[in-house]
């Protein structure tokens, strides 16, 4: 059974129902499922440009990673896990590689590989998880905030989401399920996808939806409109990443690291043609505390090999000039290395960002290991929300305007891309169609002789708001002009009317919403 | 006991690293440590310990395995009185529960306290009353016999070993941690009656959370999970006094790396920031403090700990204000003065049994019935079981089933009993290890020491539609031609619900059984047109020969419901 069959088994089972009015039978209409006009692709909008964020999961160790090689401080402070001058992979003056990075040197002579240097944020935060949500919110080190910025800012590009969804998912995460990264203001914005074709099967063999009644108004409501949310988005999206994954190829050999699977798959779907503007991965294991040589090689050969592989896989395909790939990490780790031979947590560590549209070189400067703060740790050189401001501004052409909104203040892109036409987001409307709740209810006739009913348009056009009692007679039309988007109120007289239960039914061109509402005397 | 130091040039205690690699440090320990570290330690160590010695904080009685001295050297300890008031605050907020305890509450109770209530048990909540539930609720319980007489061996002295033994070894245990890993689940499905142990076994493991893929030893996560498991609902202070030693623990989070002069900060600052406190409530010179304090504890067998006083740092540490030459219980303690810690935990409890936004105030007085009781954890659950604020149908089905709960939890529920998981190539393993690796769920392997991110992060689009399989193969005795060796009996399960024979009545049944919050009338006709498949309610009884198949149908559709993940 494909998706459009089982979508209408369900609407005609529902349909069939008894509790139902039956002139309410319409309401079960596929409007909230995408039987409106679609939302424009998140990805089109974006002119097809992706961002393919590798998170290095444990704090990966910068000095190593780029390594100072010259410098004396730095071999003072690490006489056994230092890289040895003539095995750093050199890239400038007194600047190297980790010699299992060697697979990115080719990246970086042609231009396609940035090096920022020092990246981290004021008061660094020690704490693996408490960090890793700072990096994925983008908050200050000392405020929580529960929300990702590229879910912020998915979500400030699309006012009308959650309601319409795009036919591809705004963003796609691999391998790890961190709540943080993919959680936005009005749900979540993507999916997690570790293998395409189980995804399609299983979804589609156990989709129970569509549902368009409304929950009860408590934390129990709450909690599982969140669940039909999640349980529409994987139907929404299974067939569309299965399309994608059927259509697309890989050209070159992968590395069988974790990152490298991922990547695979990754650039599979784009060649596929998956509209998603942002891919999530993430390499495990870079919280070396003890015996850090030879995990850390493994790790950055990882690294090396499977970003290399990636980017030639798009080359070869034509597909790499929108796709820019950032390396991330809650933190890098302390100059000094410790007893275990391995290091301690740390703060700012470099980081890389690759693509035909980043300005290849190195950004900042070799840190200075004579200038260290209390504990040990490296200074900043570039606050990780700059780096972040890049990539929306740069890459994904925002504002300035909505990049100090998305990182809650305004944070001067390094220059690392190349600056891109700006987009504008959809102009600024109600995130759905909506009759809002009437409060105080069960709205009492004897006392208010009519009440108005609050509605939200998500787009302008025609809402035709009628009332139907509990046999599914129309009571009343209340409403049915062109509207502009936004809130409006309607008024329904009820003089006359018997208590009991009714429905308001809103009709606009994207589908139909509706509202139970008790009289009493 | 000082003799139970083992010569170090020999022998080191464990690491928490991968069998393979602990095996191979030994075989050469100069190789481990580069000459020139060593020495400067060692150097280090004979420093402290000349001054030790000279202050005579060497010679202060017999050392326990728990690290414990005697007359632990210590300042006069700091407790005001107005720390701890006499009597609770006269509060509404947990004002005990005045409803009616019928059916909707106790299930309830249940779905939130035990993992996998039956039906049945229900019932005879019901018949027993708000009051006497929580009784048998929070009565202790022996626990489960160990998974084998291997569950409490010592790790031997393998350093005379040749690689085949020790490849050999590691193959056994990898077997007994699979082993274990069943025991477990088998523990939870068999669980003869409903207690909250259980539950509160897996709330200490999320809370302590340590993984045996790094712990390697079997043996030291079964006497961890045993710890966990006695104190279920006792002591919260007793149970931080016993992690700090627990072998598991000791290896998990660099414990046995802690010296004098040679300080790992792992343990100490999880203990604050992930056990104890909470974040921001302590600085780094905090962290230091208390790892200096630590230093010294080891477990050189993975199943008993000892400490080591020439690897203990005998000097002054200041630690949230009280200076003295700490050792690891006086942290236990001072940590036990702070309010913070009451509260910390209080909120994790609540998160856990009632929803994911604790309100303060609430949170406040529930943490001052855990410190009025010393820190006992019965009396706090008590508190919350029989409040009107628990029963508030505002927190019906607020809180996600977790994988536990999702597995194991229905296998019980379901009534499928008297099933060996313990047998690795079975069907009943095969499904179980499936469920819990694929819902990031798996018992003795949480992700990080932070435990599992747990409330909506259960659920995502991968999680879902796997959960849906793997719960409707239940029913099926399948999942994809794959025998899974159980199958749920419906119509013995229809037979413990109040009226199987009312169609109506055995909607509301299920969804009460399995639902946290009763479904919208849409959920429920869909329900009842799955049940009845076209035919009119009256026709609707056990005895029509489709009843099976049509009780299966409804089960597979409750199922594949967004509501079936809530409780």
């Amino acid at each position: 059974m494909n998706r459009r069959e089982l979508l209408h088994r369900m609407l005609r089972f529902s349909a069939a129902g008894l509790l139902v009015p039956p002139t309410l039978r319409g309401l079960l209409s596929p409007g909230v499922l995408g039987g409106g006009p679609a939302l424009a692709d998140a990805g089109r909008a974006f002119a097809g440009r992706t961002l393919v964020l590798i998170h290095q999961n444990g704090g990966n160790d910068g000095l190593n990673t780029v390594v100072p090689f010259q410098d004396p401080l730095y071999y003072q402070a690490r006489p056994n896990l230092a890289i040895p001058p003539d095995q750093a992979v050199p890239i400038a003056g007194g600047t190297g590689l980790h010699p299992s990075l060697a697979p990115l040197s080719s990246l970086y002579e042609n231009g396609r590989m940035a090096v920022i240097q020092g990246v981290g944020y004021p008061d660094q935060n020690l704490s693996h998880f408490r960090s890793t949500d700072i990096w994925f919110s983008a908050s200050d080190s000392d405020e929580t905030v529960e929300t990702g910025w590229l879910a912020r800012f998915l979500e400030r590009m699309f006012p009308s989401f959650p309601n319409h969804l795009p036919d591809s998912p705004f963003a796609l995460q691999q391998s790890f399920a961190h709540r943080v990264p993919l959680t936005g203001e009005r749900g979540v914005t993507g999916v997690v996808v570790d293998n395409p074709d189980t995804f399609y099967s299983l979804v589609n063999a156990n989709y129970s939806g569509p549902w368009n009644d409304e929950l009860p108004d408590t934390r129990g409501g709450e909690e599982l409109a969140y669940a039909r949310q999640i349980d529409i988005e994987s139907f929404e999206y299974a067939e569309a990443i299965q399309a994608a994954a059927e259509n697309g190829t890989n050209t070159v050999a992968y590395p069988g690291s974790a990152l490298g699977l991922q990547l695979e798959i990754v650039a599979k779907l784009i060649s596929g043609g998956l509209d998603t503007p942002v891919f999530l991965t993430a390499e495990f294991g870079f919280d070396t505390h003890a015996g850090q040589a030879g995990p850390h090689d493994v790790l950055m050969a990882s690294i090396g090999q499977s970003v290399a592989a990636f980017l030639q896989d798009l080359a070869n395909q034509g597909l790499d000039e929108k796709v820019v790939a950032l390396t991330t990490s809650e933190f890098g780790r302390r100059v000094a290395e410790n007893v275990s031979l391995g290091t301690d947590h740390g703060s700012a560590a470099p980081l890389f960002a690759f693509g035909r549209d980043v300005q290849g070189g190195i950004f900042g400067h070799n840190p200075d290991l004579s200038d260290l703060d209390p504990y040990g740790n490296l200074l900043l050189q570039h606050d990780f929300r700059s780096v972040y401001a890049e990539v929306l501004r740069h890459h994904f052409g925002a504002s300035e305007t909505v990049a100090a909104d998305v990182l809650f203040e305004h944070f001067e892109p390094i220059g690392f891309l190349d600056a891109v036409t700006p987009v504008e987001p959809e102009p600024s409307r109600p995130a759905r169609d909506r009759i809002l709740p009437v409060h105080p209810h069960p709205v009492s006739v004897s006392r208010l002789g009519r009440i108005t009913l609050a509605i939200d348009l998500a787009a302008p056009g025609p809402a035709l708001v009628e009332t139907f009692d509990v046999r599914g007679r129309r009571v009343a039309r209340l409403a049915g002009e062109e509207r502009d988007a936004g809130r409006h109120g309607v008024v329904w007289d009820l003089r006359g009317l018997a208590a009991g239960t009714y429905f308001v039914r809103m009709r606009t061109a994207r589908g139909e919403t509706t509202r139970k509402l008790t009289l009493s005397r | 006991m000082r003799s139970f130091l083992p010569p170090r040039t020999r022998r080191s205690p464990l690491g928490p690293a991968l069998l393979a690699a602990i095996l191979l440090a030994w075989a050469s320990p100069a190789g481990a440590v580069p000459p020139d570290v060593a020495e400067q330690r060692d150097a280090t160590l004979q420093r402290v310990l000349e001054t030790a010695r000279a202050t005579g904080a060497l010679e202060p009685g017999p050392v326990t395995m728990a690290g414990r001295t005697a007359a632990p050297p210590r300042l006069e300890p700091m407790k005001s009185p107005e720390r701890r008031p006499a009597s609770p605050p006269v509060t509404t907020d947990w004002s005990p529960y005045g409803g009616p305890f019928g059916y909707d509450q106790a299930a309830h109770l249940l779905h939130r306290a035990t993992i996998g209530a039956r039906f049945d048990e229900i019932s005879a909540a019901v018949d027993r009353g708000l009051s006497a539930e929580i009784d048998l609720l929070l009565t202790p319980r022996l626990p489960p016999p160990p998974p084998g007489a291997w569950a409490t061996e010592p790790f031997p002295d393998v350093s005379d070993w040749t690689q085949e033994m020790i490849d050999s070894l590691i193959t056994v245990y990898r077997e007994r941690g699979e082993r274990l890993r069943m025991w477990w689940l088998e523990a939870i499905v068999e669980e003869p009656d409903v207690a909250v142990t259980e539950a509160m076994t897996l709330f200490w493991h999320d809370h302590f959370a340590t993984a045996m893929s790094d712990v390697t030893l079997p043996q030291s996560m079964y006497i961890q999970n045993r710890l966990f498991r006695t104190h279920a609902t006792g002591s919260f202070r007793d149970l931080v006094d016993a992690i700090c030693v627990d072998p598991a623990m000791l290896i998990w989070l660099d414990g046995n790396q802690n010296r004098v002069g040679d300080v790992n900060e792992n343990f100490a600052r999880e203990l604050l920031e992930l056990f104890t406190l909470g974040l921001d409530q302590y600085t780094q010179e905090d962290v230091v403090a208390a790892s200096r304090a630590f230093t010294g504890y080891a477990t050189f067998d993975g199943v008993t700990s000892v400490f080591v006083p020439e690897w203990h740092d005998y000097g002054m540490k200041t630690f949230l204000g009280q200076e003295g030459p700490w050792y690891g219980p006086d942290i236990v303690e001072i940590l036990f003065e702070q309010e913070e810690t009451a509260r910390f935990l209080v909120r994790k409890l609540y998160r856990w049994f009632v929803d994911e936004h604790p309100d303060e105030a609430l949170v406040e007085d529930l943490a001052q019935t855990l410190r009025q009781n010393d820190y006992e954890i019965a009396p706090v659950l008590e508190r919350i079981f029989a409040s009107e604020h628990f029963f508030d149908p505002e927190y019906r089905g607020s809180v996600f089933c977790d994988g536990i709960d999702r597995s194991a939890g229905l296998v019980r529920a379901l009534g499928i009993g008297g099933t060996d998981f313990q047998d690795l190539e079975g069907g009943p393993a095969v499904w179980a290890l499936y469920a819990m690796v694929i819902q990031g769920h798996i018992l003795f392997e949480p992700p990080n020491v932070a435990g599992w991110p747990g409330y909506r992060s259960w659920l995502n689009t991968y999680t879902m539609p796997w959960r849906k399989t793997l719960d409707v193969g239940l029913i099926d005795g399948e999942v994809s031609g794959f025998d899974i060796g159980m199958q749920a009996d419906v119509m013995a399960l229809a037979a413990t619900w109040r009226d199987p024979n009312d169609p109506y009545q055995l909607i509301d049944d299920v969804a009460l059984h399995f639902f946290g919050m009763e479904p919208t009338e849409l959920v429920r006709q869909r329900m009842l047109d799955e049940l009845l498949q076209g035919a009119e309610p009256w026709e609707w009884n056990l005895g029509i020969p489709e009843a099976e198949d049509r009780i299966q149908g409804l089960l597979r559709l409750a199922m594949r419901l967004p509501d079936f993940q809530l409780k």
